[in-house]
């Protein structure tokens, strides 16, 4: 067994060094060996979202403000991978701060898509999406605020899990927007998700928000009706027709619907269903998001940690005893944010600001009430709702930059799950041929707390169809020639 | 809603951010854009409706009152190690404390 771990490993570090130049889904390798101990996930390799502290191992949230800090704590889902006998192996690339749909965000540069090197892996957890896609791991842990674990598992083909919020801790995440974080597993396949969740899912007293008493079994994923060709029937699937509407790609749509067929014919059931107040999620969260942001950004201010203008320029005249230390907090969090922040917390600090948070934040939140009671409605007739996870296939690098509005678009079909509290996951369901292959992923929303249904929905399309198995080309095409150019240098 | 002309450097001051004159005016306009997309809200009969801060349900999450470690000597040493730890980041310290520039 250990044997076995230890040759995998070789293999994800050979992988990673020969495609890392390439993709830039890992702001940093980690080398500790293999996990000795003997848990539901020995000899399961996996990558971290660099939102997500790990002990004694550098974490930037993709922010040059965080560059070079070694937290002196764990996140409780690190420590519980590890408990349960994951390897993890490295941190991924993220938008900073998890600001984003692209990882173009970060400051440390983007990383690419692996089925096309010219587009954006989506974001934030863009790393996460691609270091799966890549085979880098068995598995990568990203955050879902708006849609930031489901979107890049679309646009790079692999299963990603956005769990119900309080499911998994968010003890030693980098906090976005405290309401709406949610910490969740990206794999191939949806049984690999389930078991990673397990391991990782449970109250911890280090944060309060995370629920007692909601257990999550992966093995019940897999239960099936008995009947061996139906083994999802008297599964009732809602279709809401706000998420088929004008702005969805017309070759998105159908995959999404071929697969709701597919669905069909496991045996689920079909049912037209209306969210009357789905159109105005987005509106909603980018005043709830941005408030929550320039409050959790506040922290960073260059005294304790972080970015700090002292070290970066010994000479400067902020050395001057009579610099103030507002001055100095302010000339810190000037130099240590990037464009993206900056514009949050102007937002944010706007919305919240006298004169403006009845209009705003707290119009915001009744909408937010809104949609909670659309999607409880919903739920009283349907088990899952299925939708398009994103209304576009994977976008060319620097597209959407110079707009931020128009990635802010981008997470339509997703921001809902995160302002109602609901699960969802995003499942690869075939591809649109533009030159190379762009997959499409098709989304499937649970109630509070219903991980098991949303996955055993995923777990058996996935037995009936390949899409989450499929390689991206362009990547196994590199390796060959490389392979190829190297045997032909042994051989001389 | 939506001719609402916002004061970039008041908010930039109240955000402890510094903010060249290129950027303030850069984000004035940025931002005008959202808000005129988020103005759709305006159009939603809300009146009455609660407000969703939080989706837990969850209120007032508290541990047990009870002493964790009883050893001082222990606890002194757990301390000592935390503090070590934590000074590793500050980027100015000074007698094992972060040095902090004039605030008043």
């Amino acid at each position: 067994m250990r044997n076995d771990l230890t040759e995998k490993l070789a293999a994800t570090y050979e992988r990673i060094e020969r495609l890392e130049p390439g993709l830039h889904a890992l702001l940093k390798v980690v080398k500790t060996g293999p996990n000795p101990i003997t848990g539901p996930l020995a000899s399961m390799v996996g990558t971290i979202k660099d939102v997500v502290i790990t002990e004694g191992v550098e974490t930037t949230a993709g922010s040059k403000m965080l560059k070079g800090w070694i937290p002196p704590y764990e996140a409780t889902l690190v420590k519980r991978l590890k408990a349960a006998g994951a390897t993890l192996v490295g941190k991924n690339n993220c938008d900073a701060w998890a600001h984003g749909s692209s990882t173009e965000n970060s400051d440390f540069g983007p990383t690419k898509n692996p089925w096309d090197v010219t587009r954006v892996p989506g974001g934030s957890s863009g790393g996460s999406a691609a270091a799966v896609a890549a085979g880098y791991g068995d598995f990568s842990i990203g955050t879902d605020t708006g849609g930031s674990i489901r979107q890049p598992a679309a646009l790079c083909g692999v299963t990603g899990l956005k769990p119900t919020y309080g499911r998994v801790s968010r003890y030693g995440l980098i906090a976005m927007a405290s309401s709406l974080d949610c910490p969740g597993p990206l794999a191939r396949d949806a049984a690999t998700c389930a078991r990673v969740l397990e391991a990782m899912a449970g109250n911890d007293p280090l944060d309060a928000t995370s629920v007692p008493n909601k257990p999550f079994s992966a093995v019940k994923i897999k239960k099936s009706t008995g009947n061996q060709n139906k083994p999802l029937s008297g599964l009732k699937i809602g279709l809401p027709k706000e998420y088929f509407g004008e702005g969805l790609h017309s070759i998105v749509r159908v995959r999404v619907q071929d697969a709701i067929n597919e669905l069909q014919e496991l045996g689920a059931e079909l049912v037209e269903i209306s969210l009357p107040s789905a159109p105005a999620a987005l509106a909603a969260y980018y005043i709830i998001q941005p408030a929550e942001v320039s409050s959790n950004l506040a922290r960073f201010d260059g005294i304790r940690y972080g970015h700090s203008t002292l070290l970066e320029n010994p000479k400067s005249e902020i050395r001057n005893p009579k610099i103030s230390h507002i001055e100095l907090v302010k000339q810190n969090r000037a130099e240590g944010f990037g464009d993206e922040a900056k514009r949050r917390i102007i937002l944010g600090t706007f919305v919240l600001s006298a004169g403006y948070v009845d209009a705003y934040y707290k119009k915001a939140l009744q909408v937010r009430t809104l949609l909670r009671q659309d999607f409880a409605r919903a739920f009283e007739t349907v088990d899952v709702i299925a939708t398009p996870t994103t209304p576009n296939p994977a976008f060319k690098l620097g597209e959407k930059t110079s707009d931020p509005l128009s990635m802010y678009l981008e997470d339509i079909y997703t921001v809902s799950a995160n302002l109602v509290g609901i699960p969802g996951v995003s499942v690869p369901c075939g591809f649109v041929e533009q030159k190379t292959e762009l997959p499409v992923g098709l989304q499937l929303l649970g109630p509070m707390w219903g991980e098991e249904t949303i996955l055993r929905a995923a777990y058996w399309y996935q037995q009936v169809t390949a899409w989450h198995t499929r390689q991206p080309a362009i990547l196994e095409n590199q390796i060959a020639s490389k392979s190829q150019a190297r045997g032909d240098n042994e051989q001389s | 809603m939506t001719d609402i002309s916002f004061d970039v450097a008041h908010l930039a001051h109240l955000a402890r951010l510094d903010l060249t004159a290129t950027e303030q005016a850069r984000l004035a306009v940025e931002l005008a854009k959202v808000l005129t997309f988020v103005d759709q809200l305006q159009t939603i009969e809300t009146e009455g409706v609660a407000e969703t801060a939080q989706v837990t349900g969850l209120v007032n999450v508290l541990r047990d009152d009870e002493l964790r470690i009883k050893n001082d000597e222990l606890r002194i040493e757990e301390l000592q190690k935390q503090r070590e730890k934590f000074l590793v980041a500050v980027p100015e310290v000074e007698q094992k404390m972060v040095k902090v520039p004039v605030i008043l």
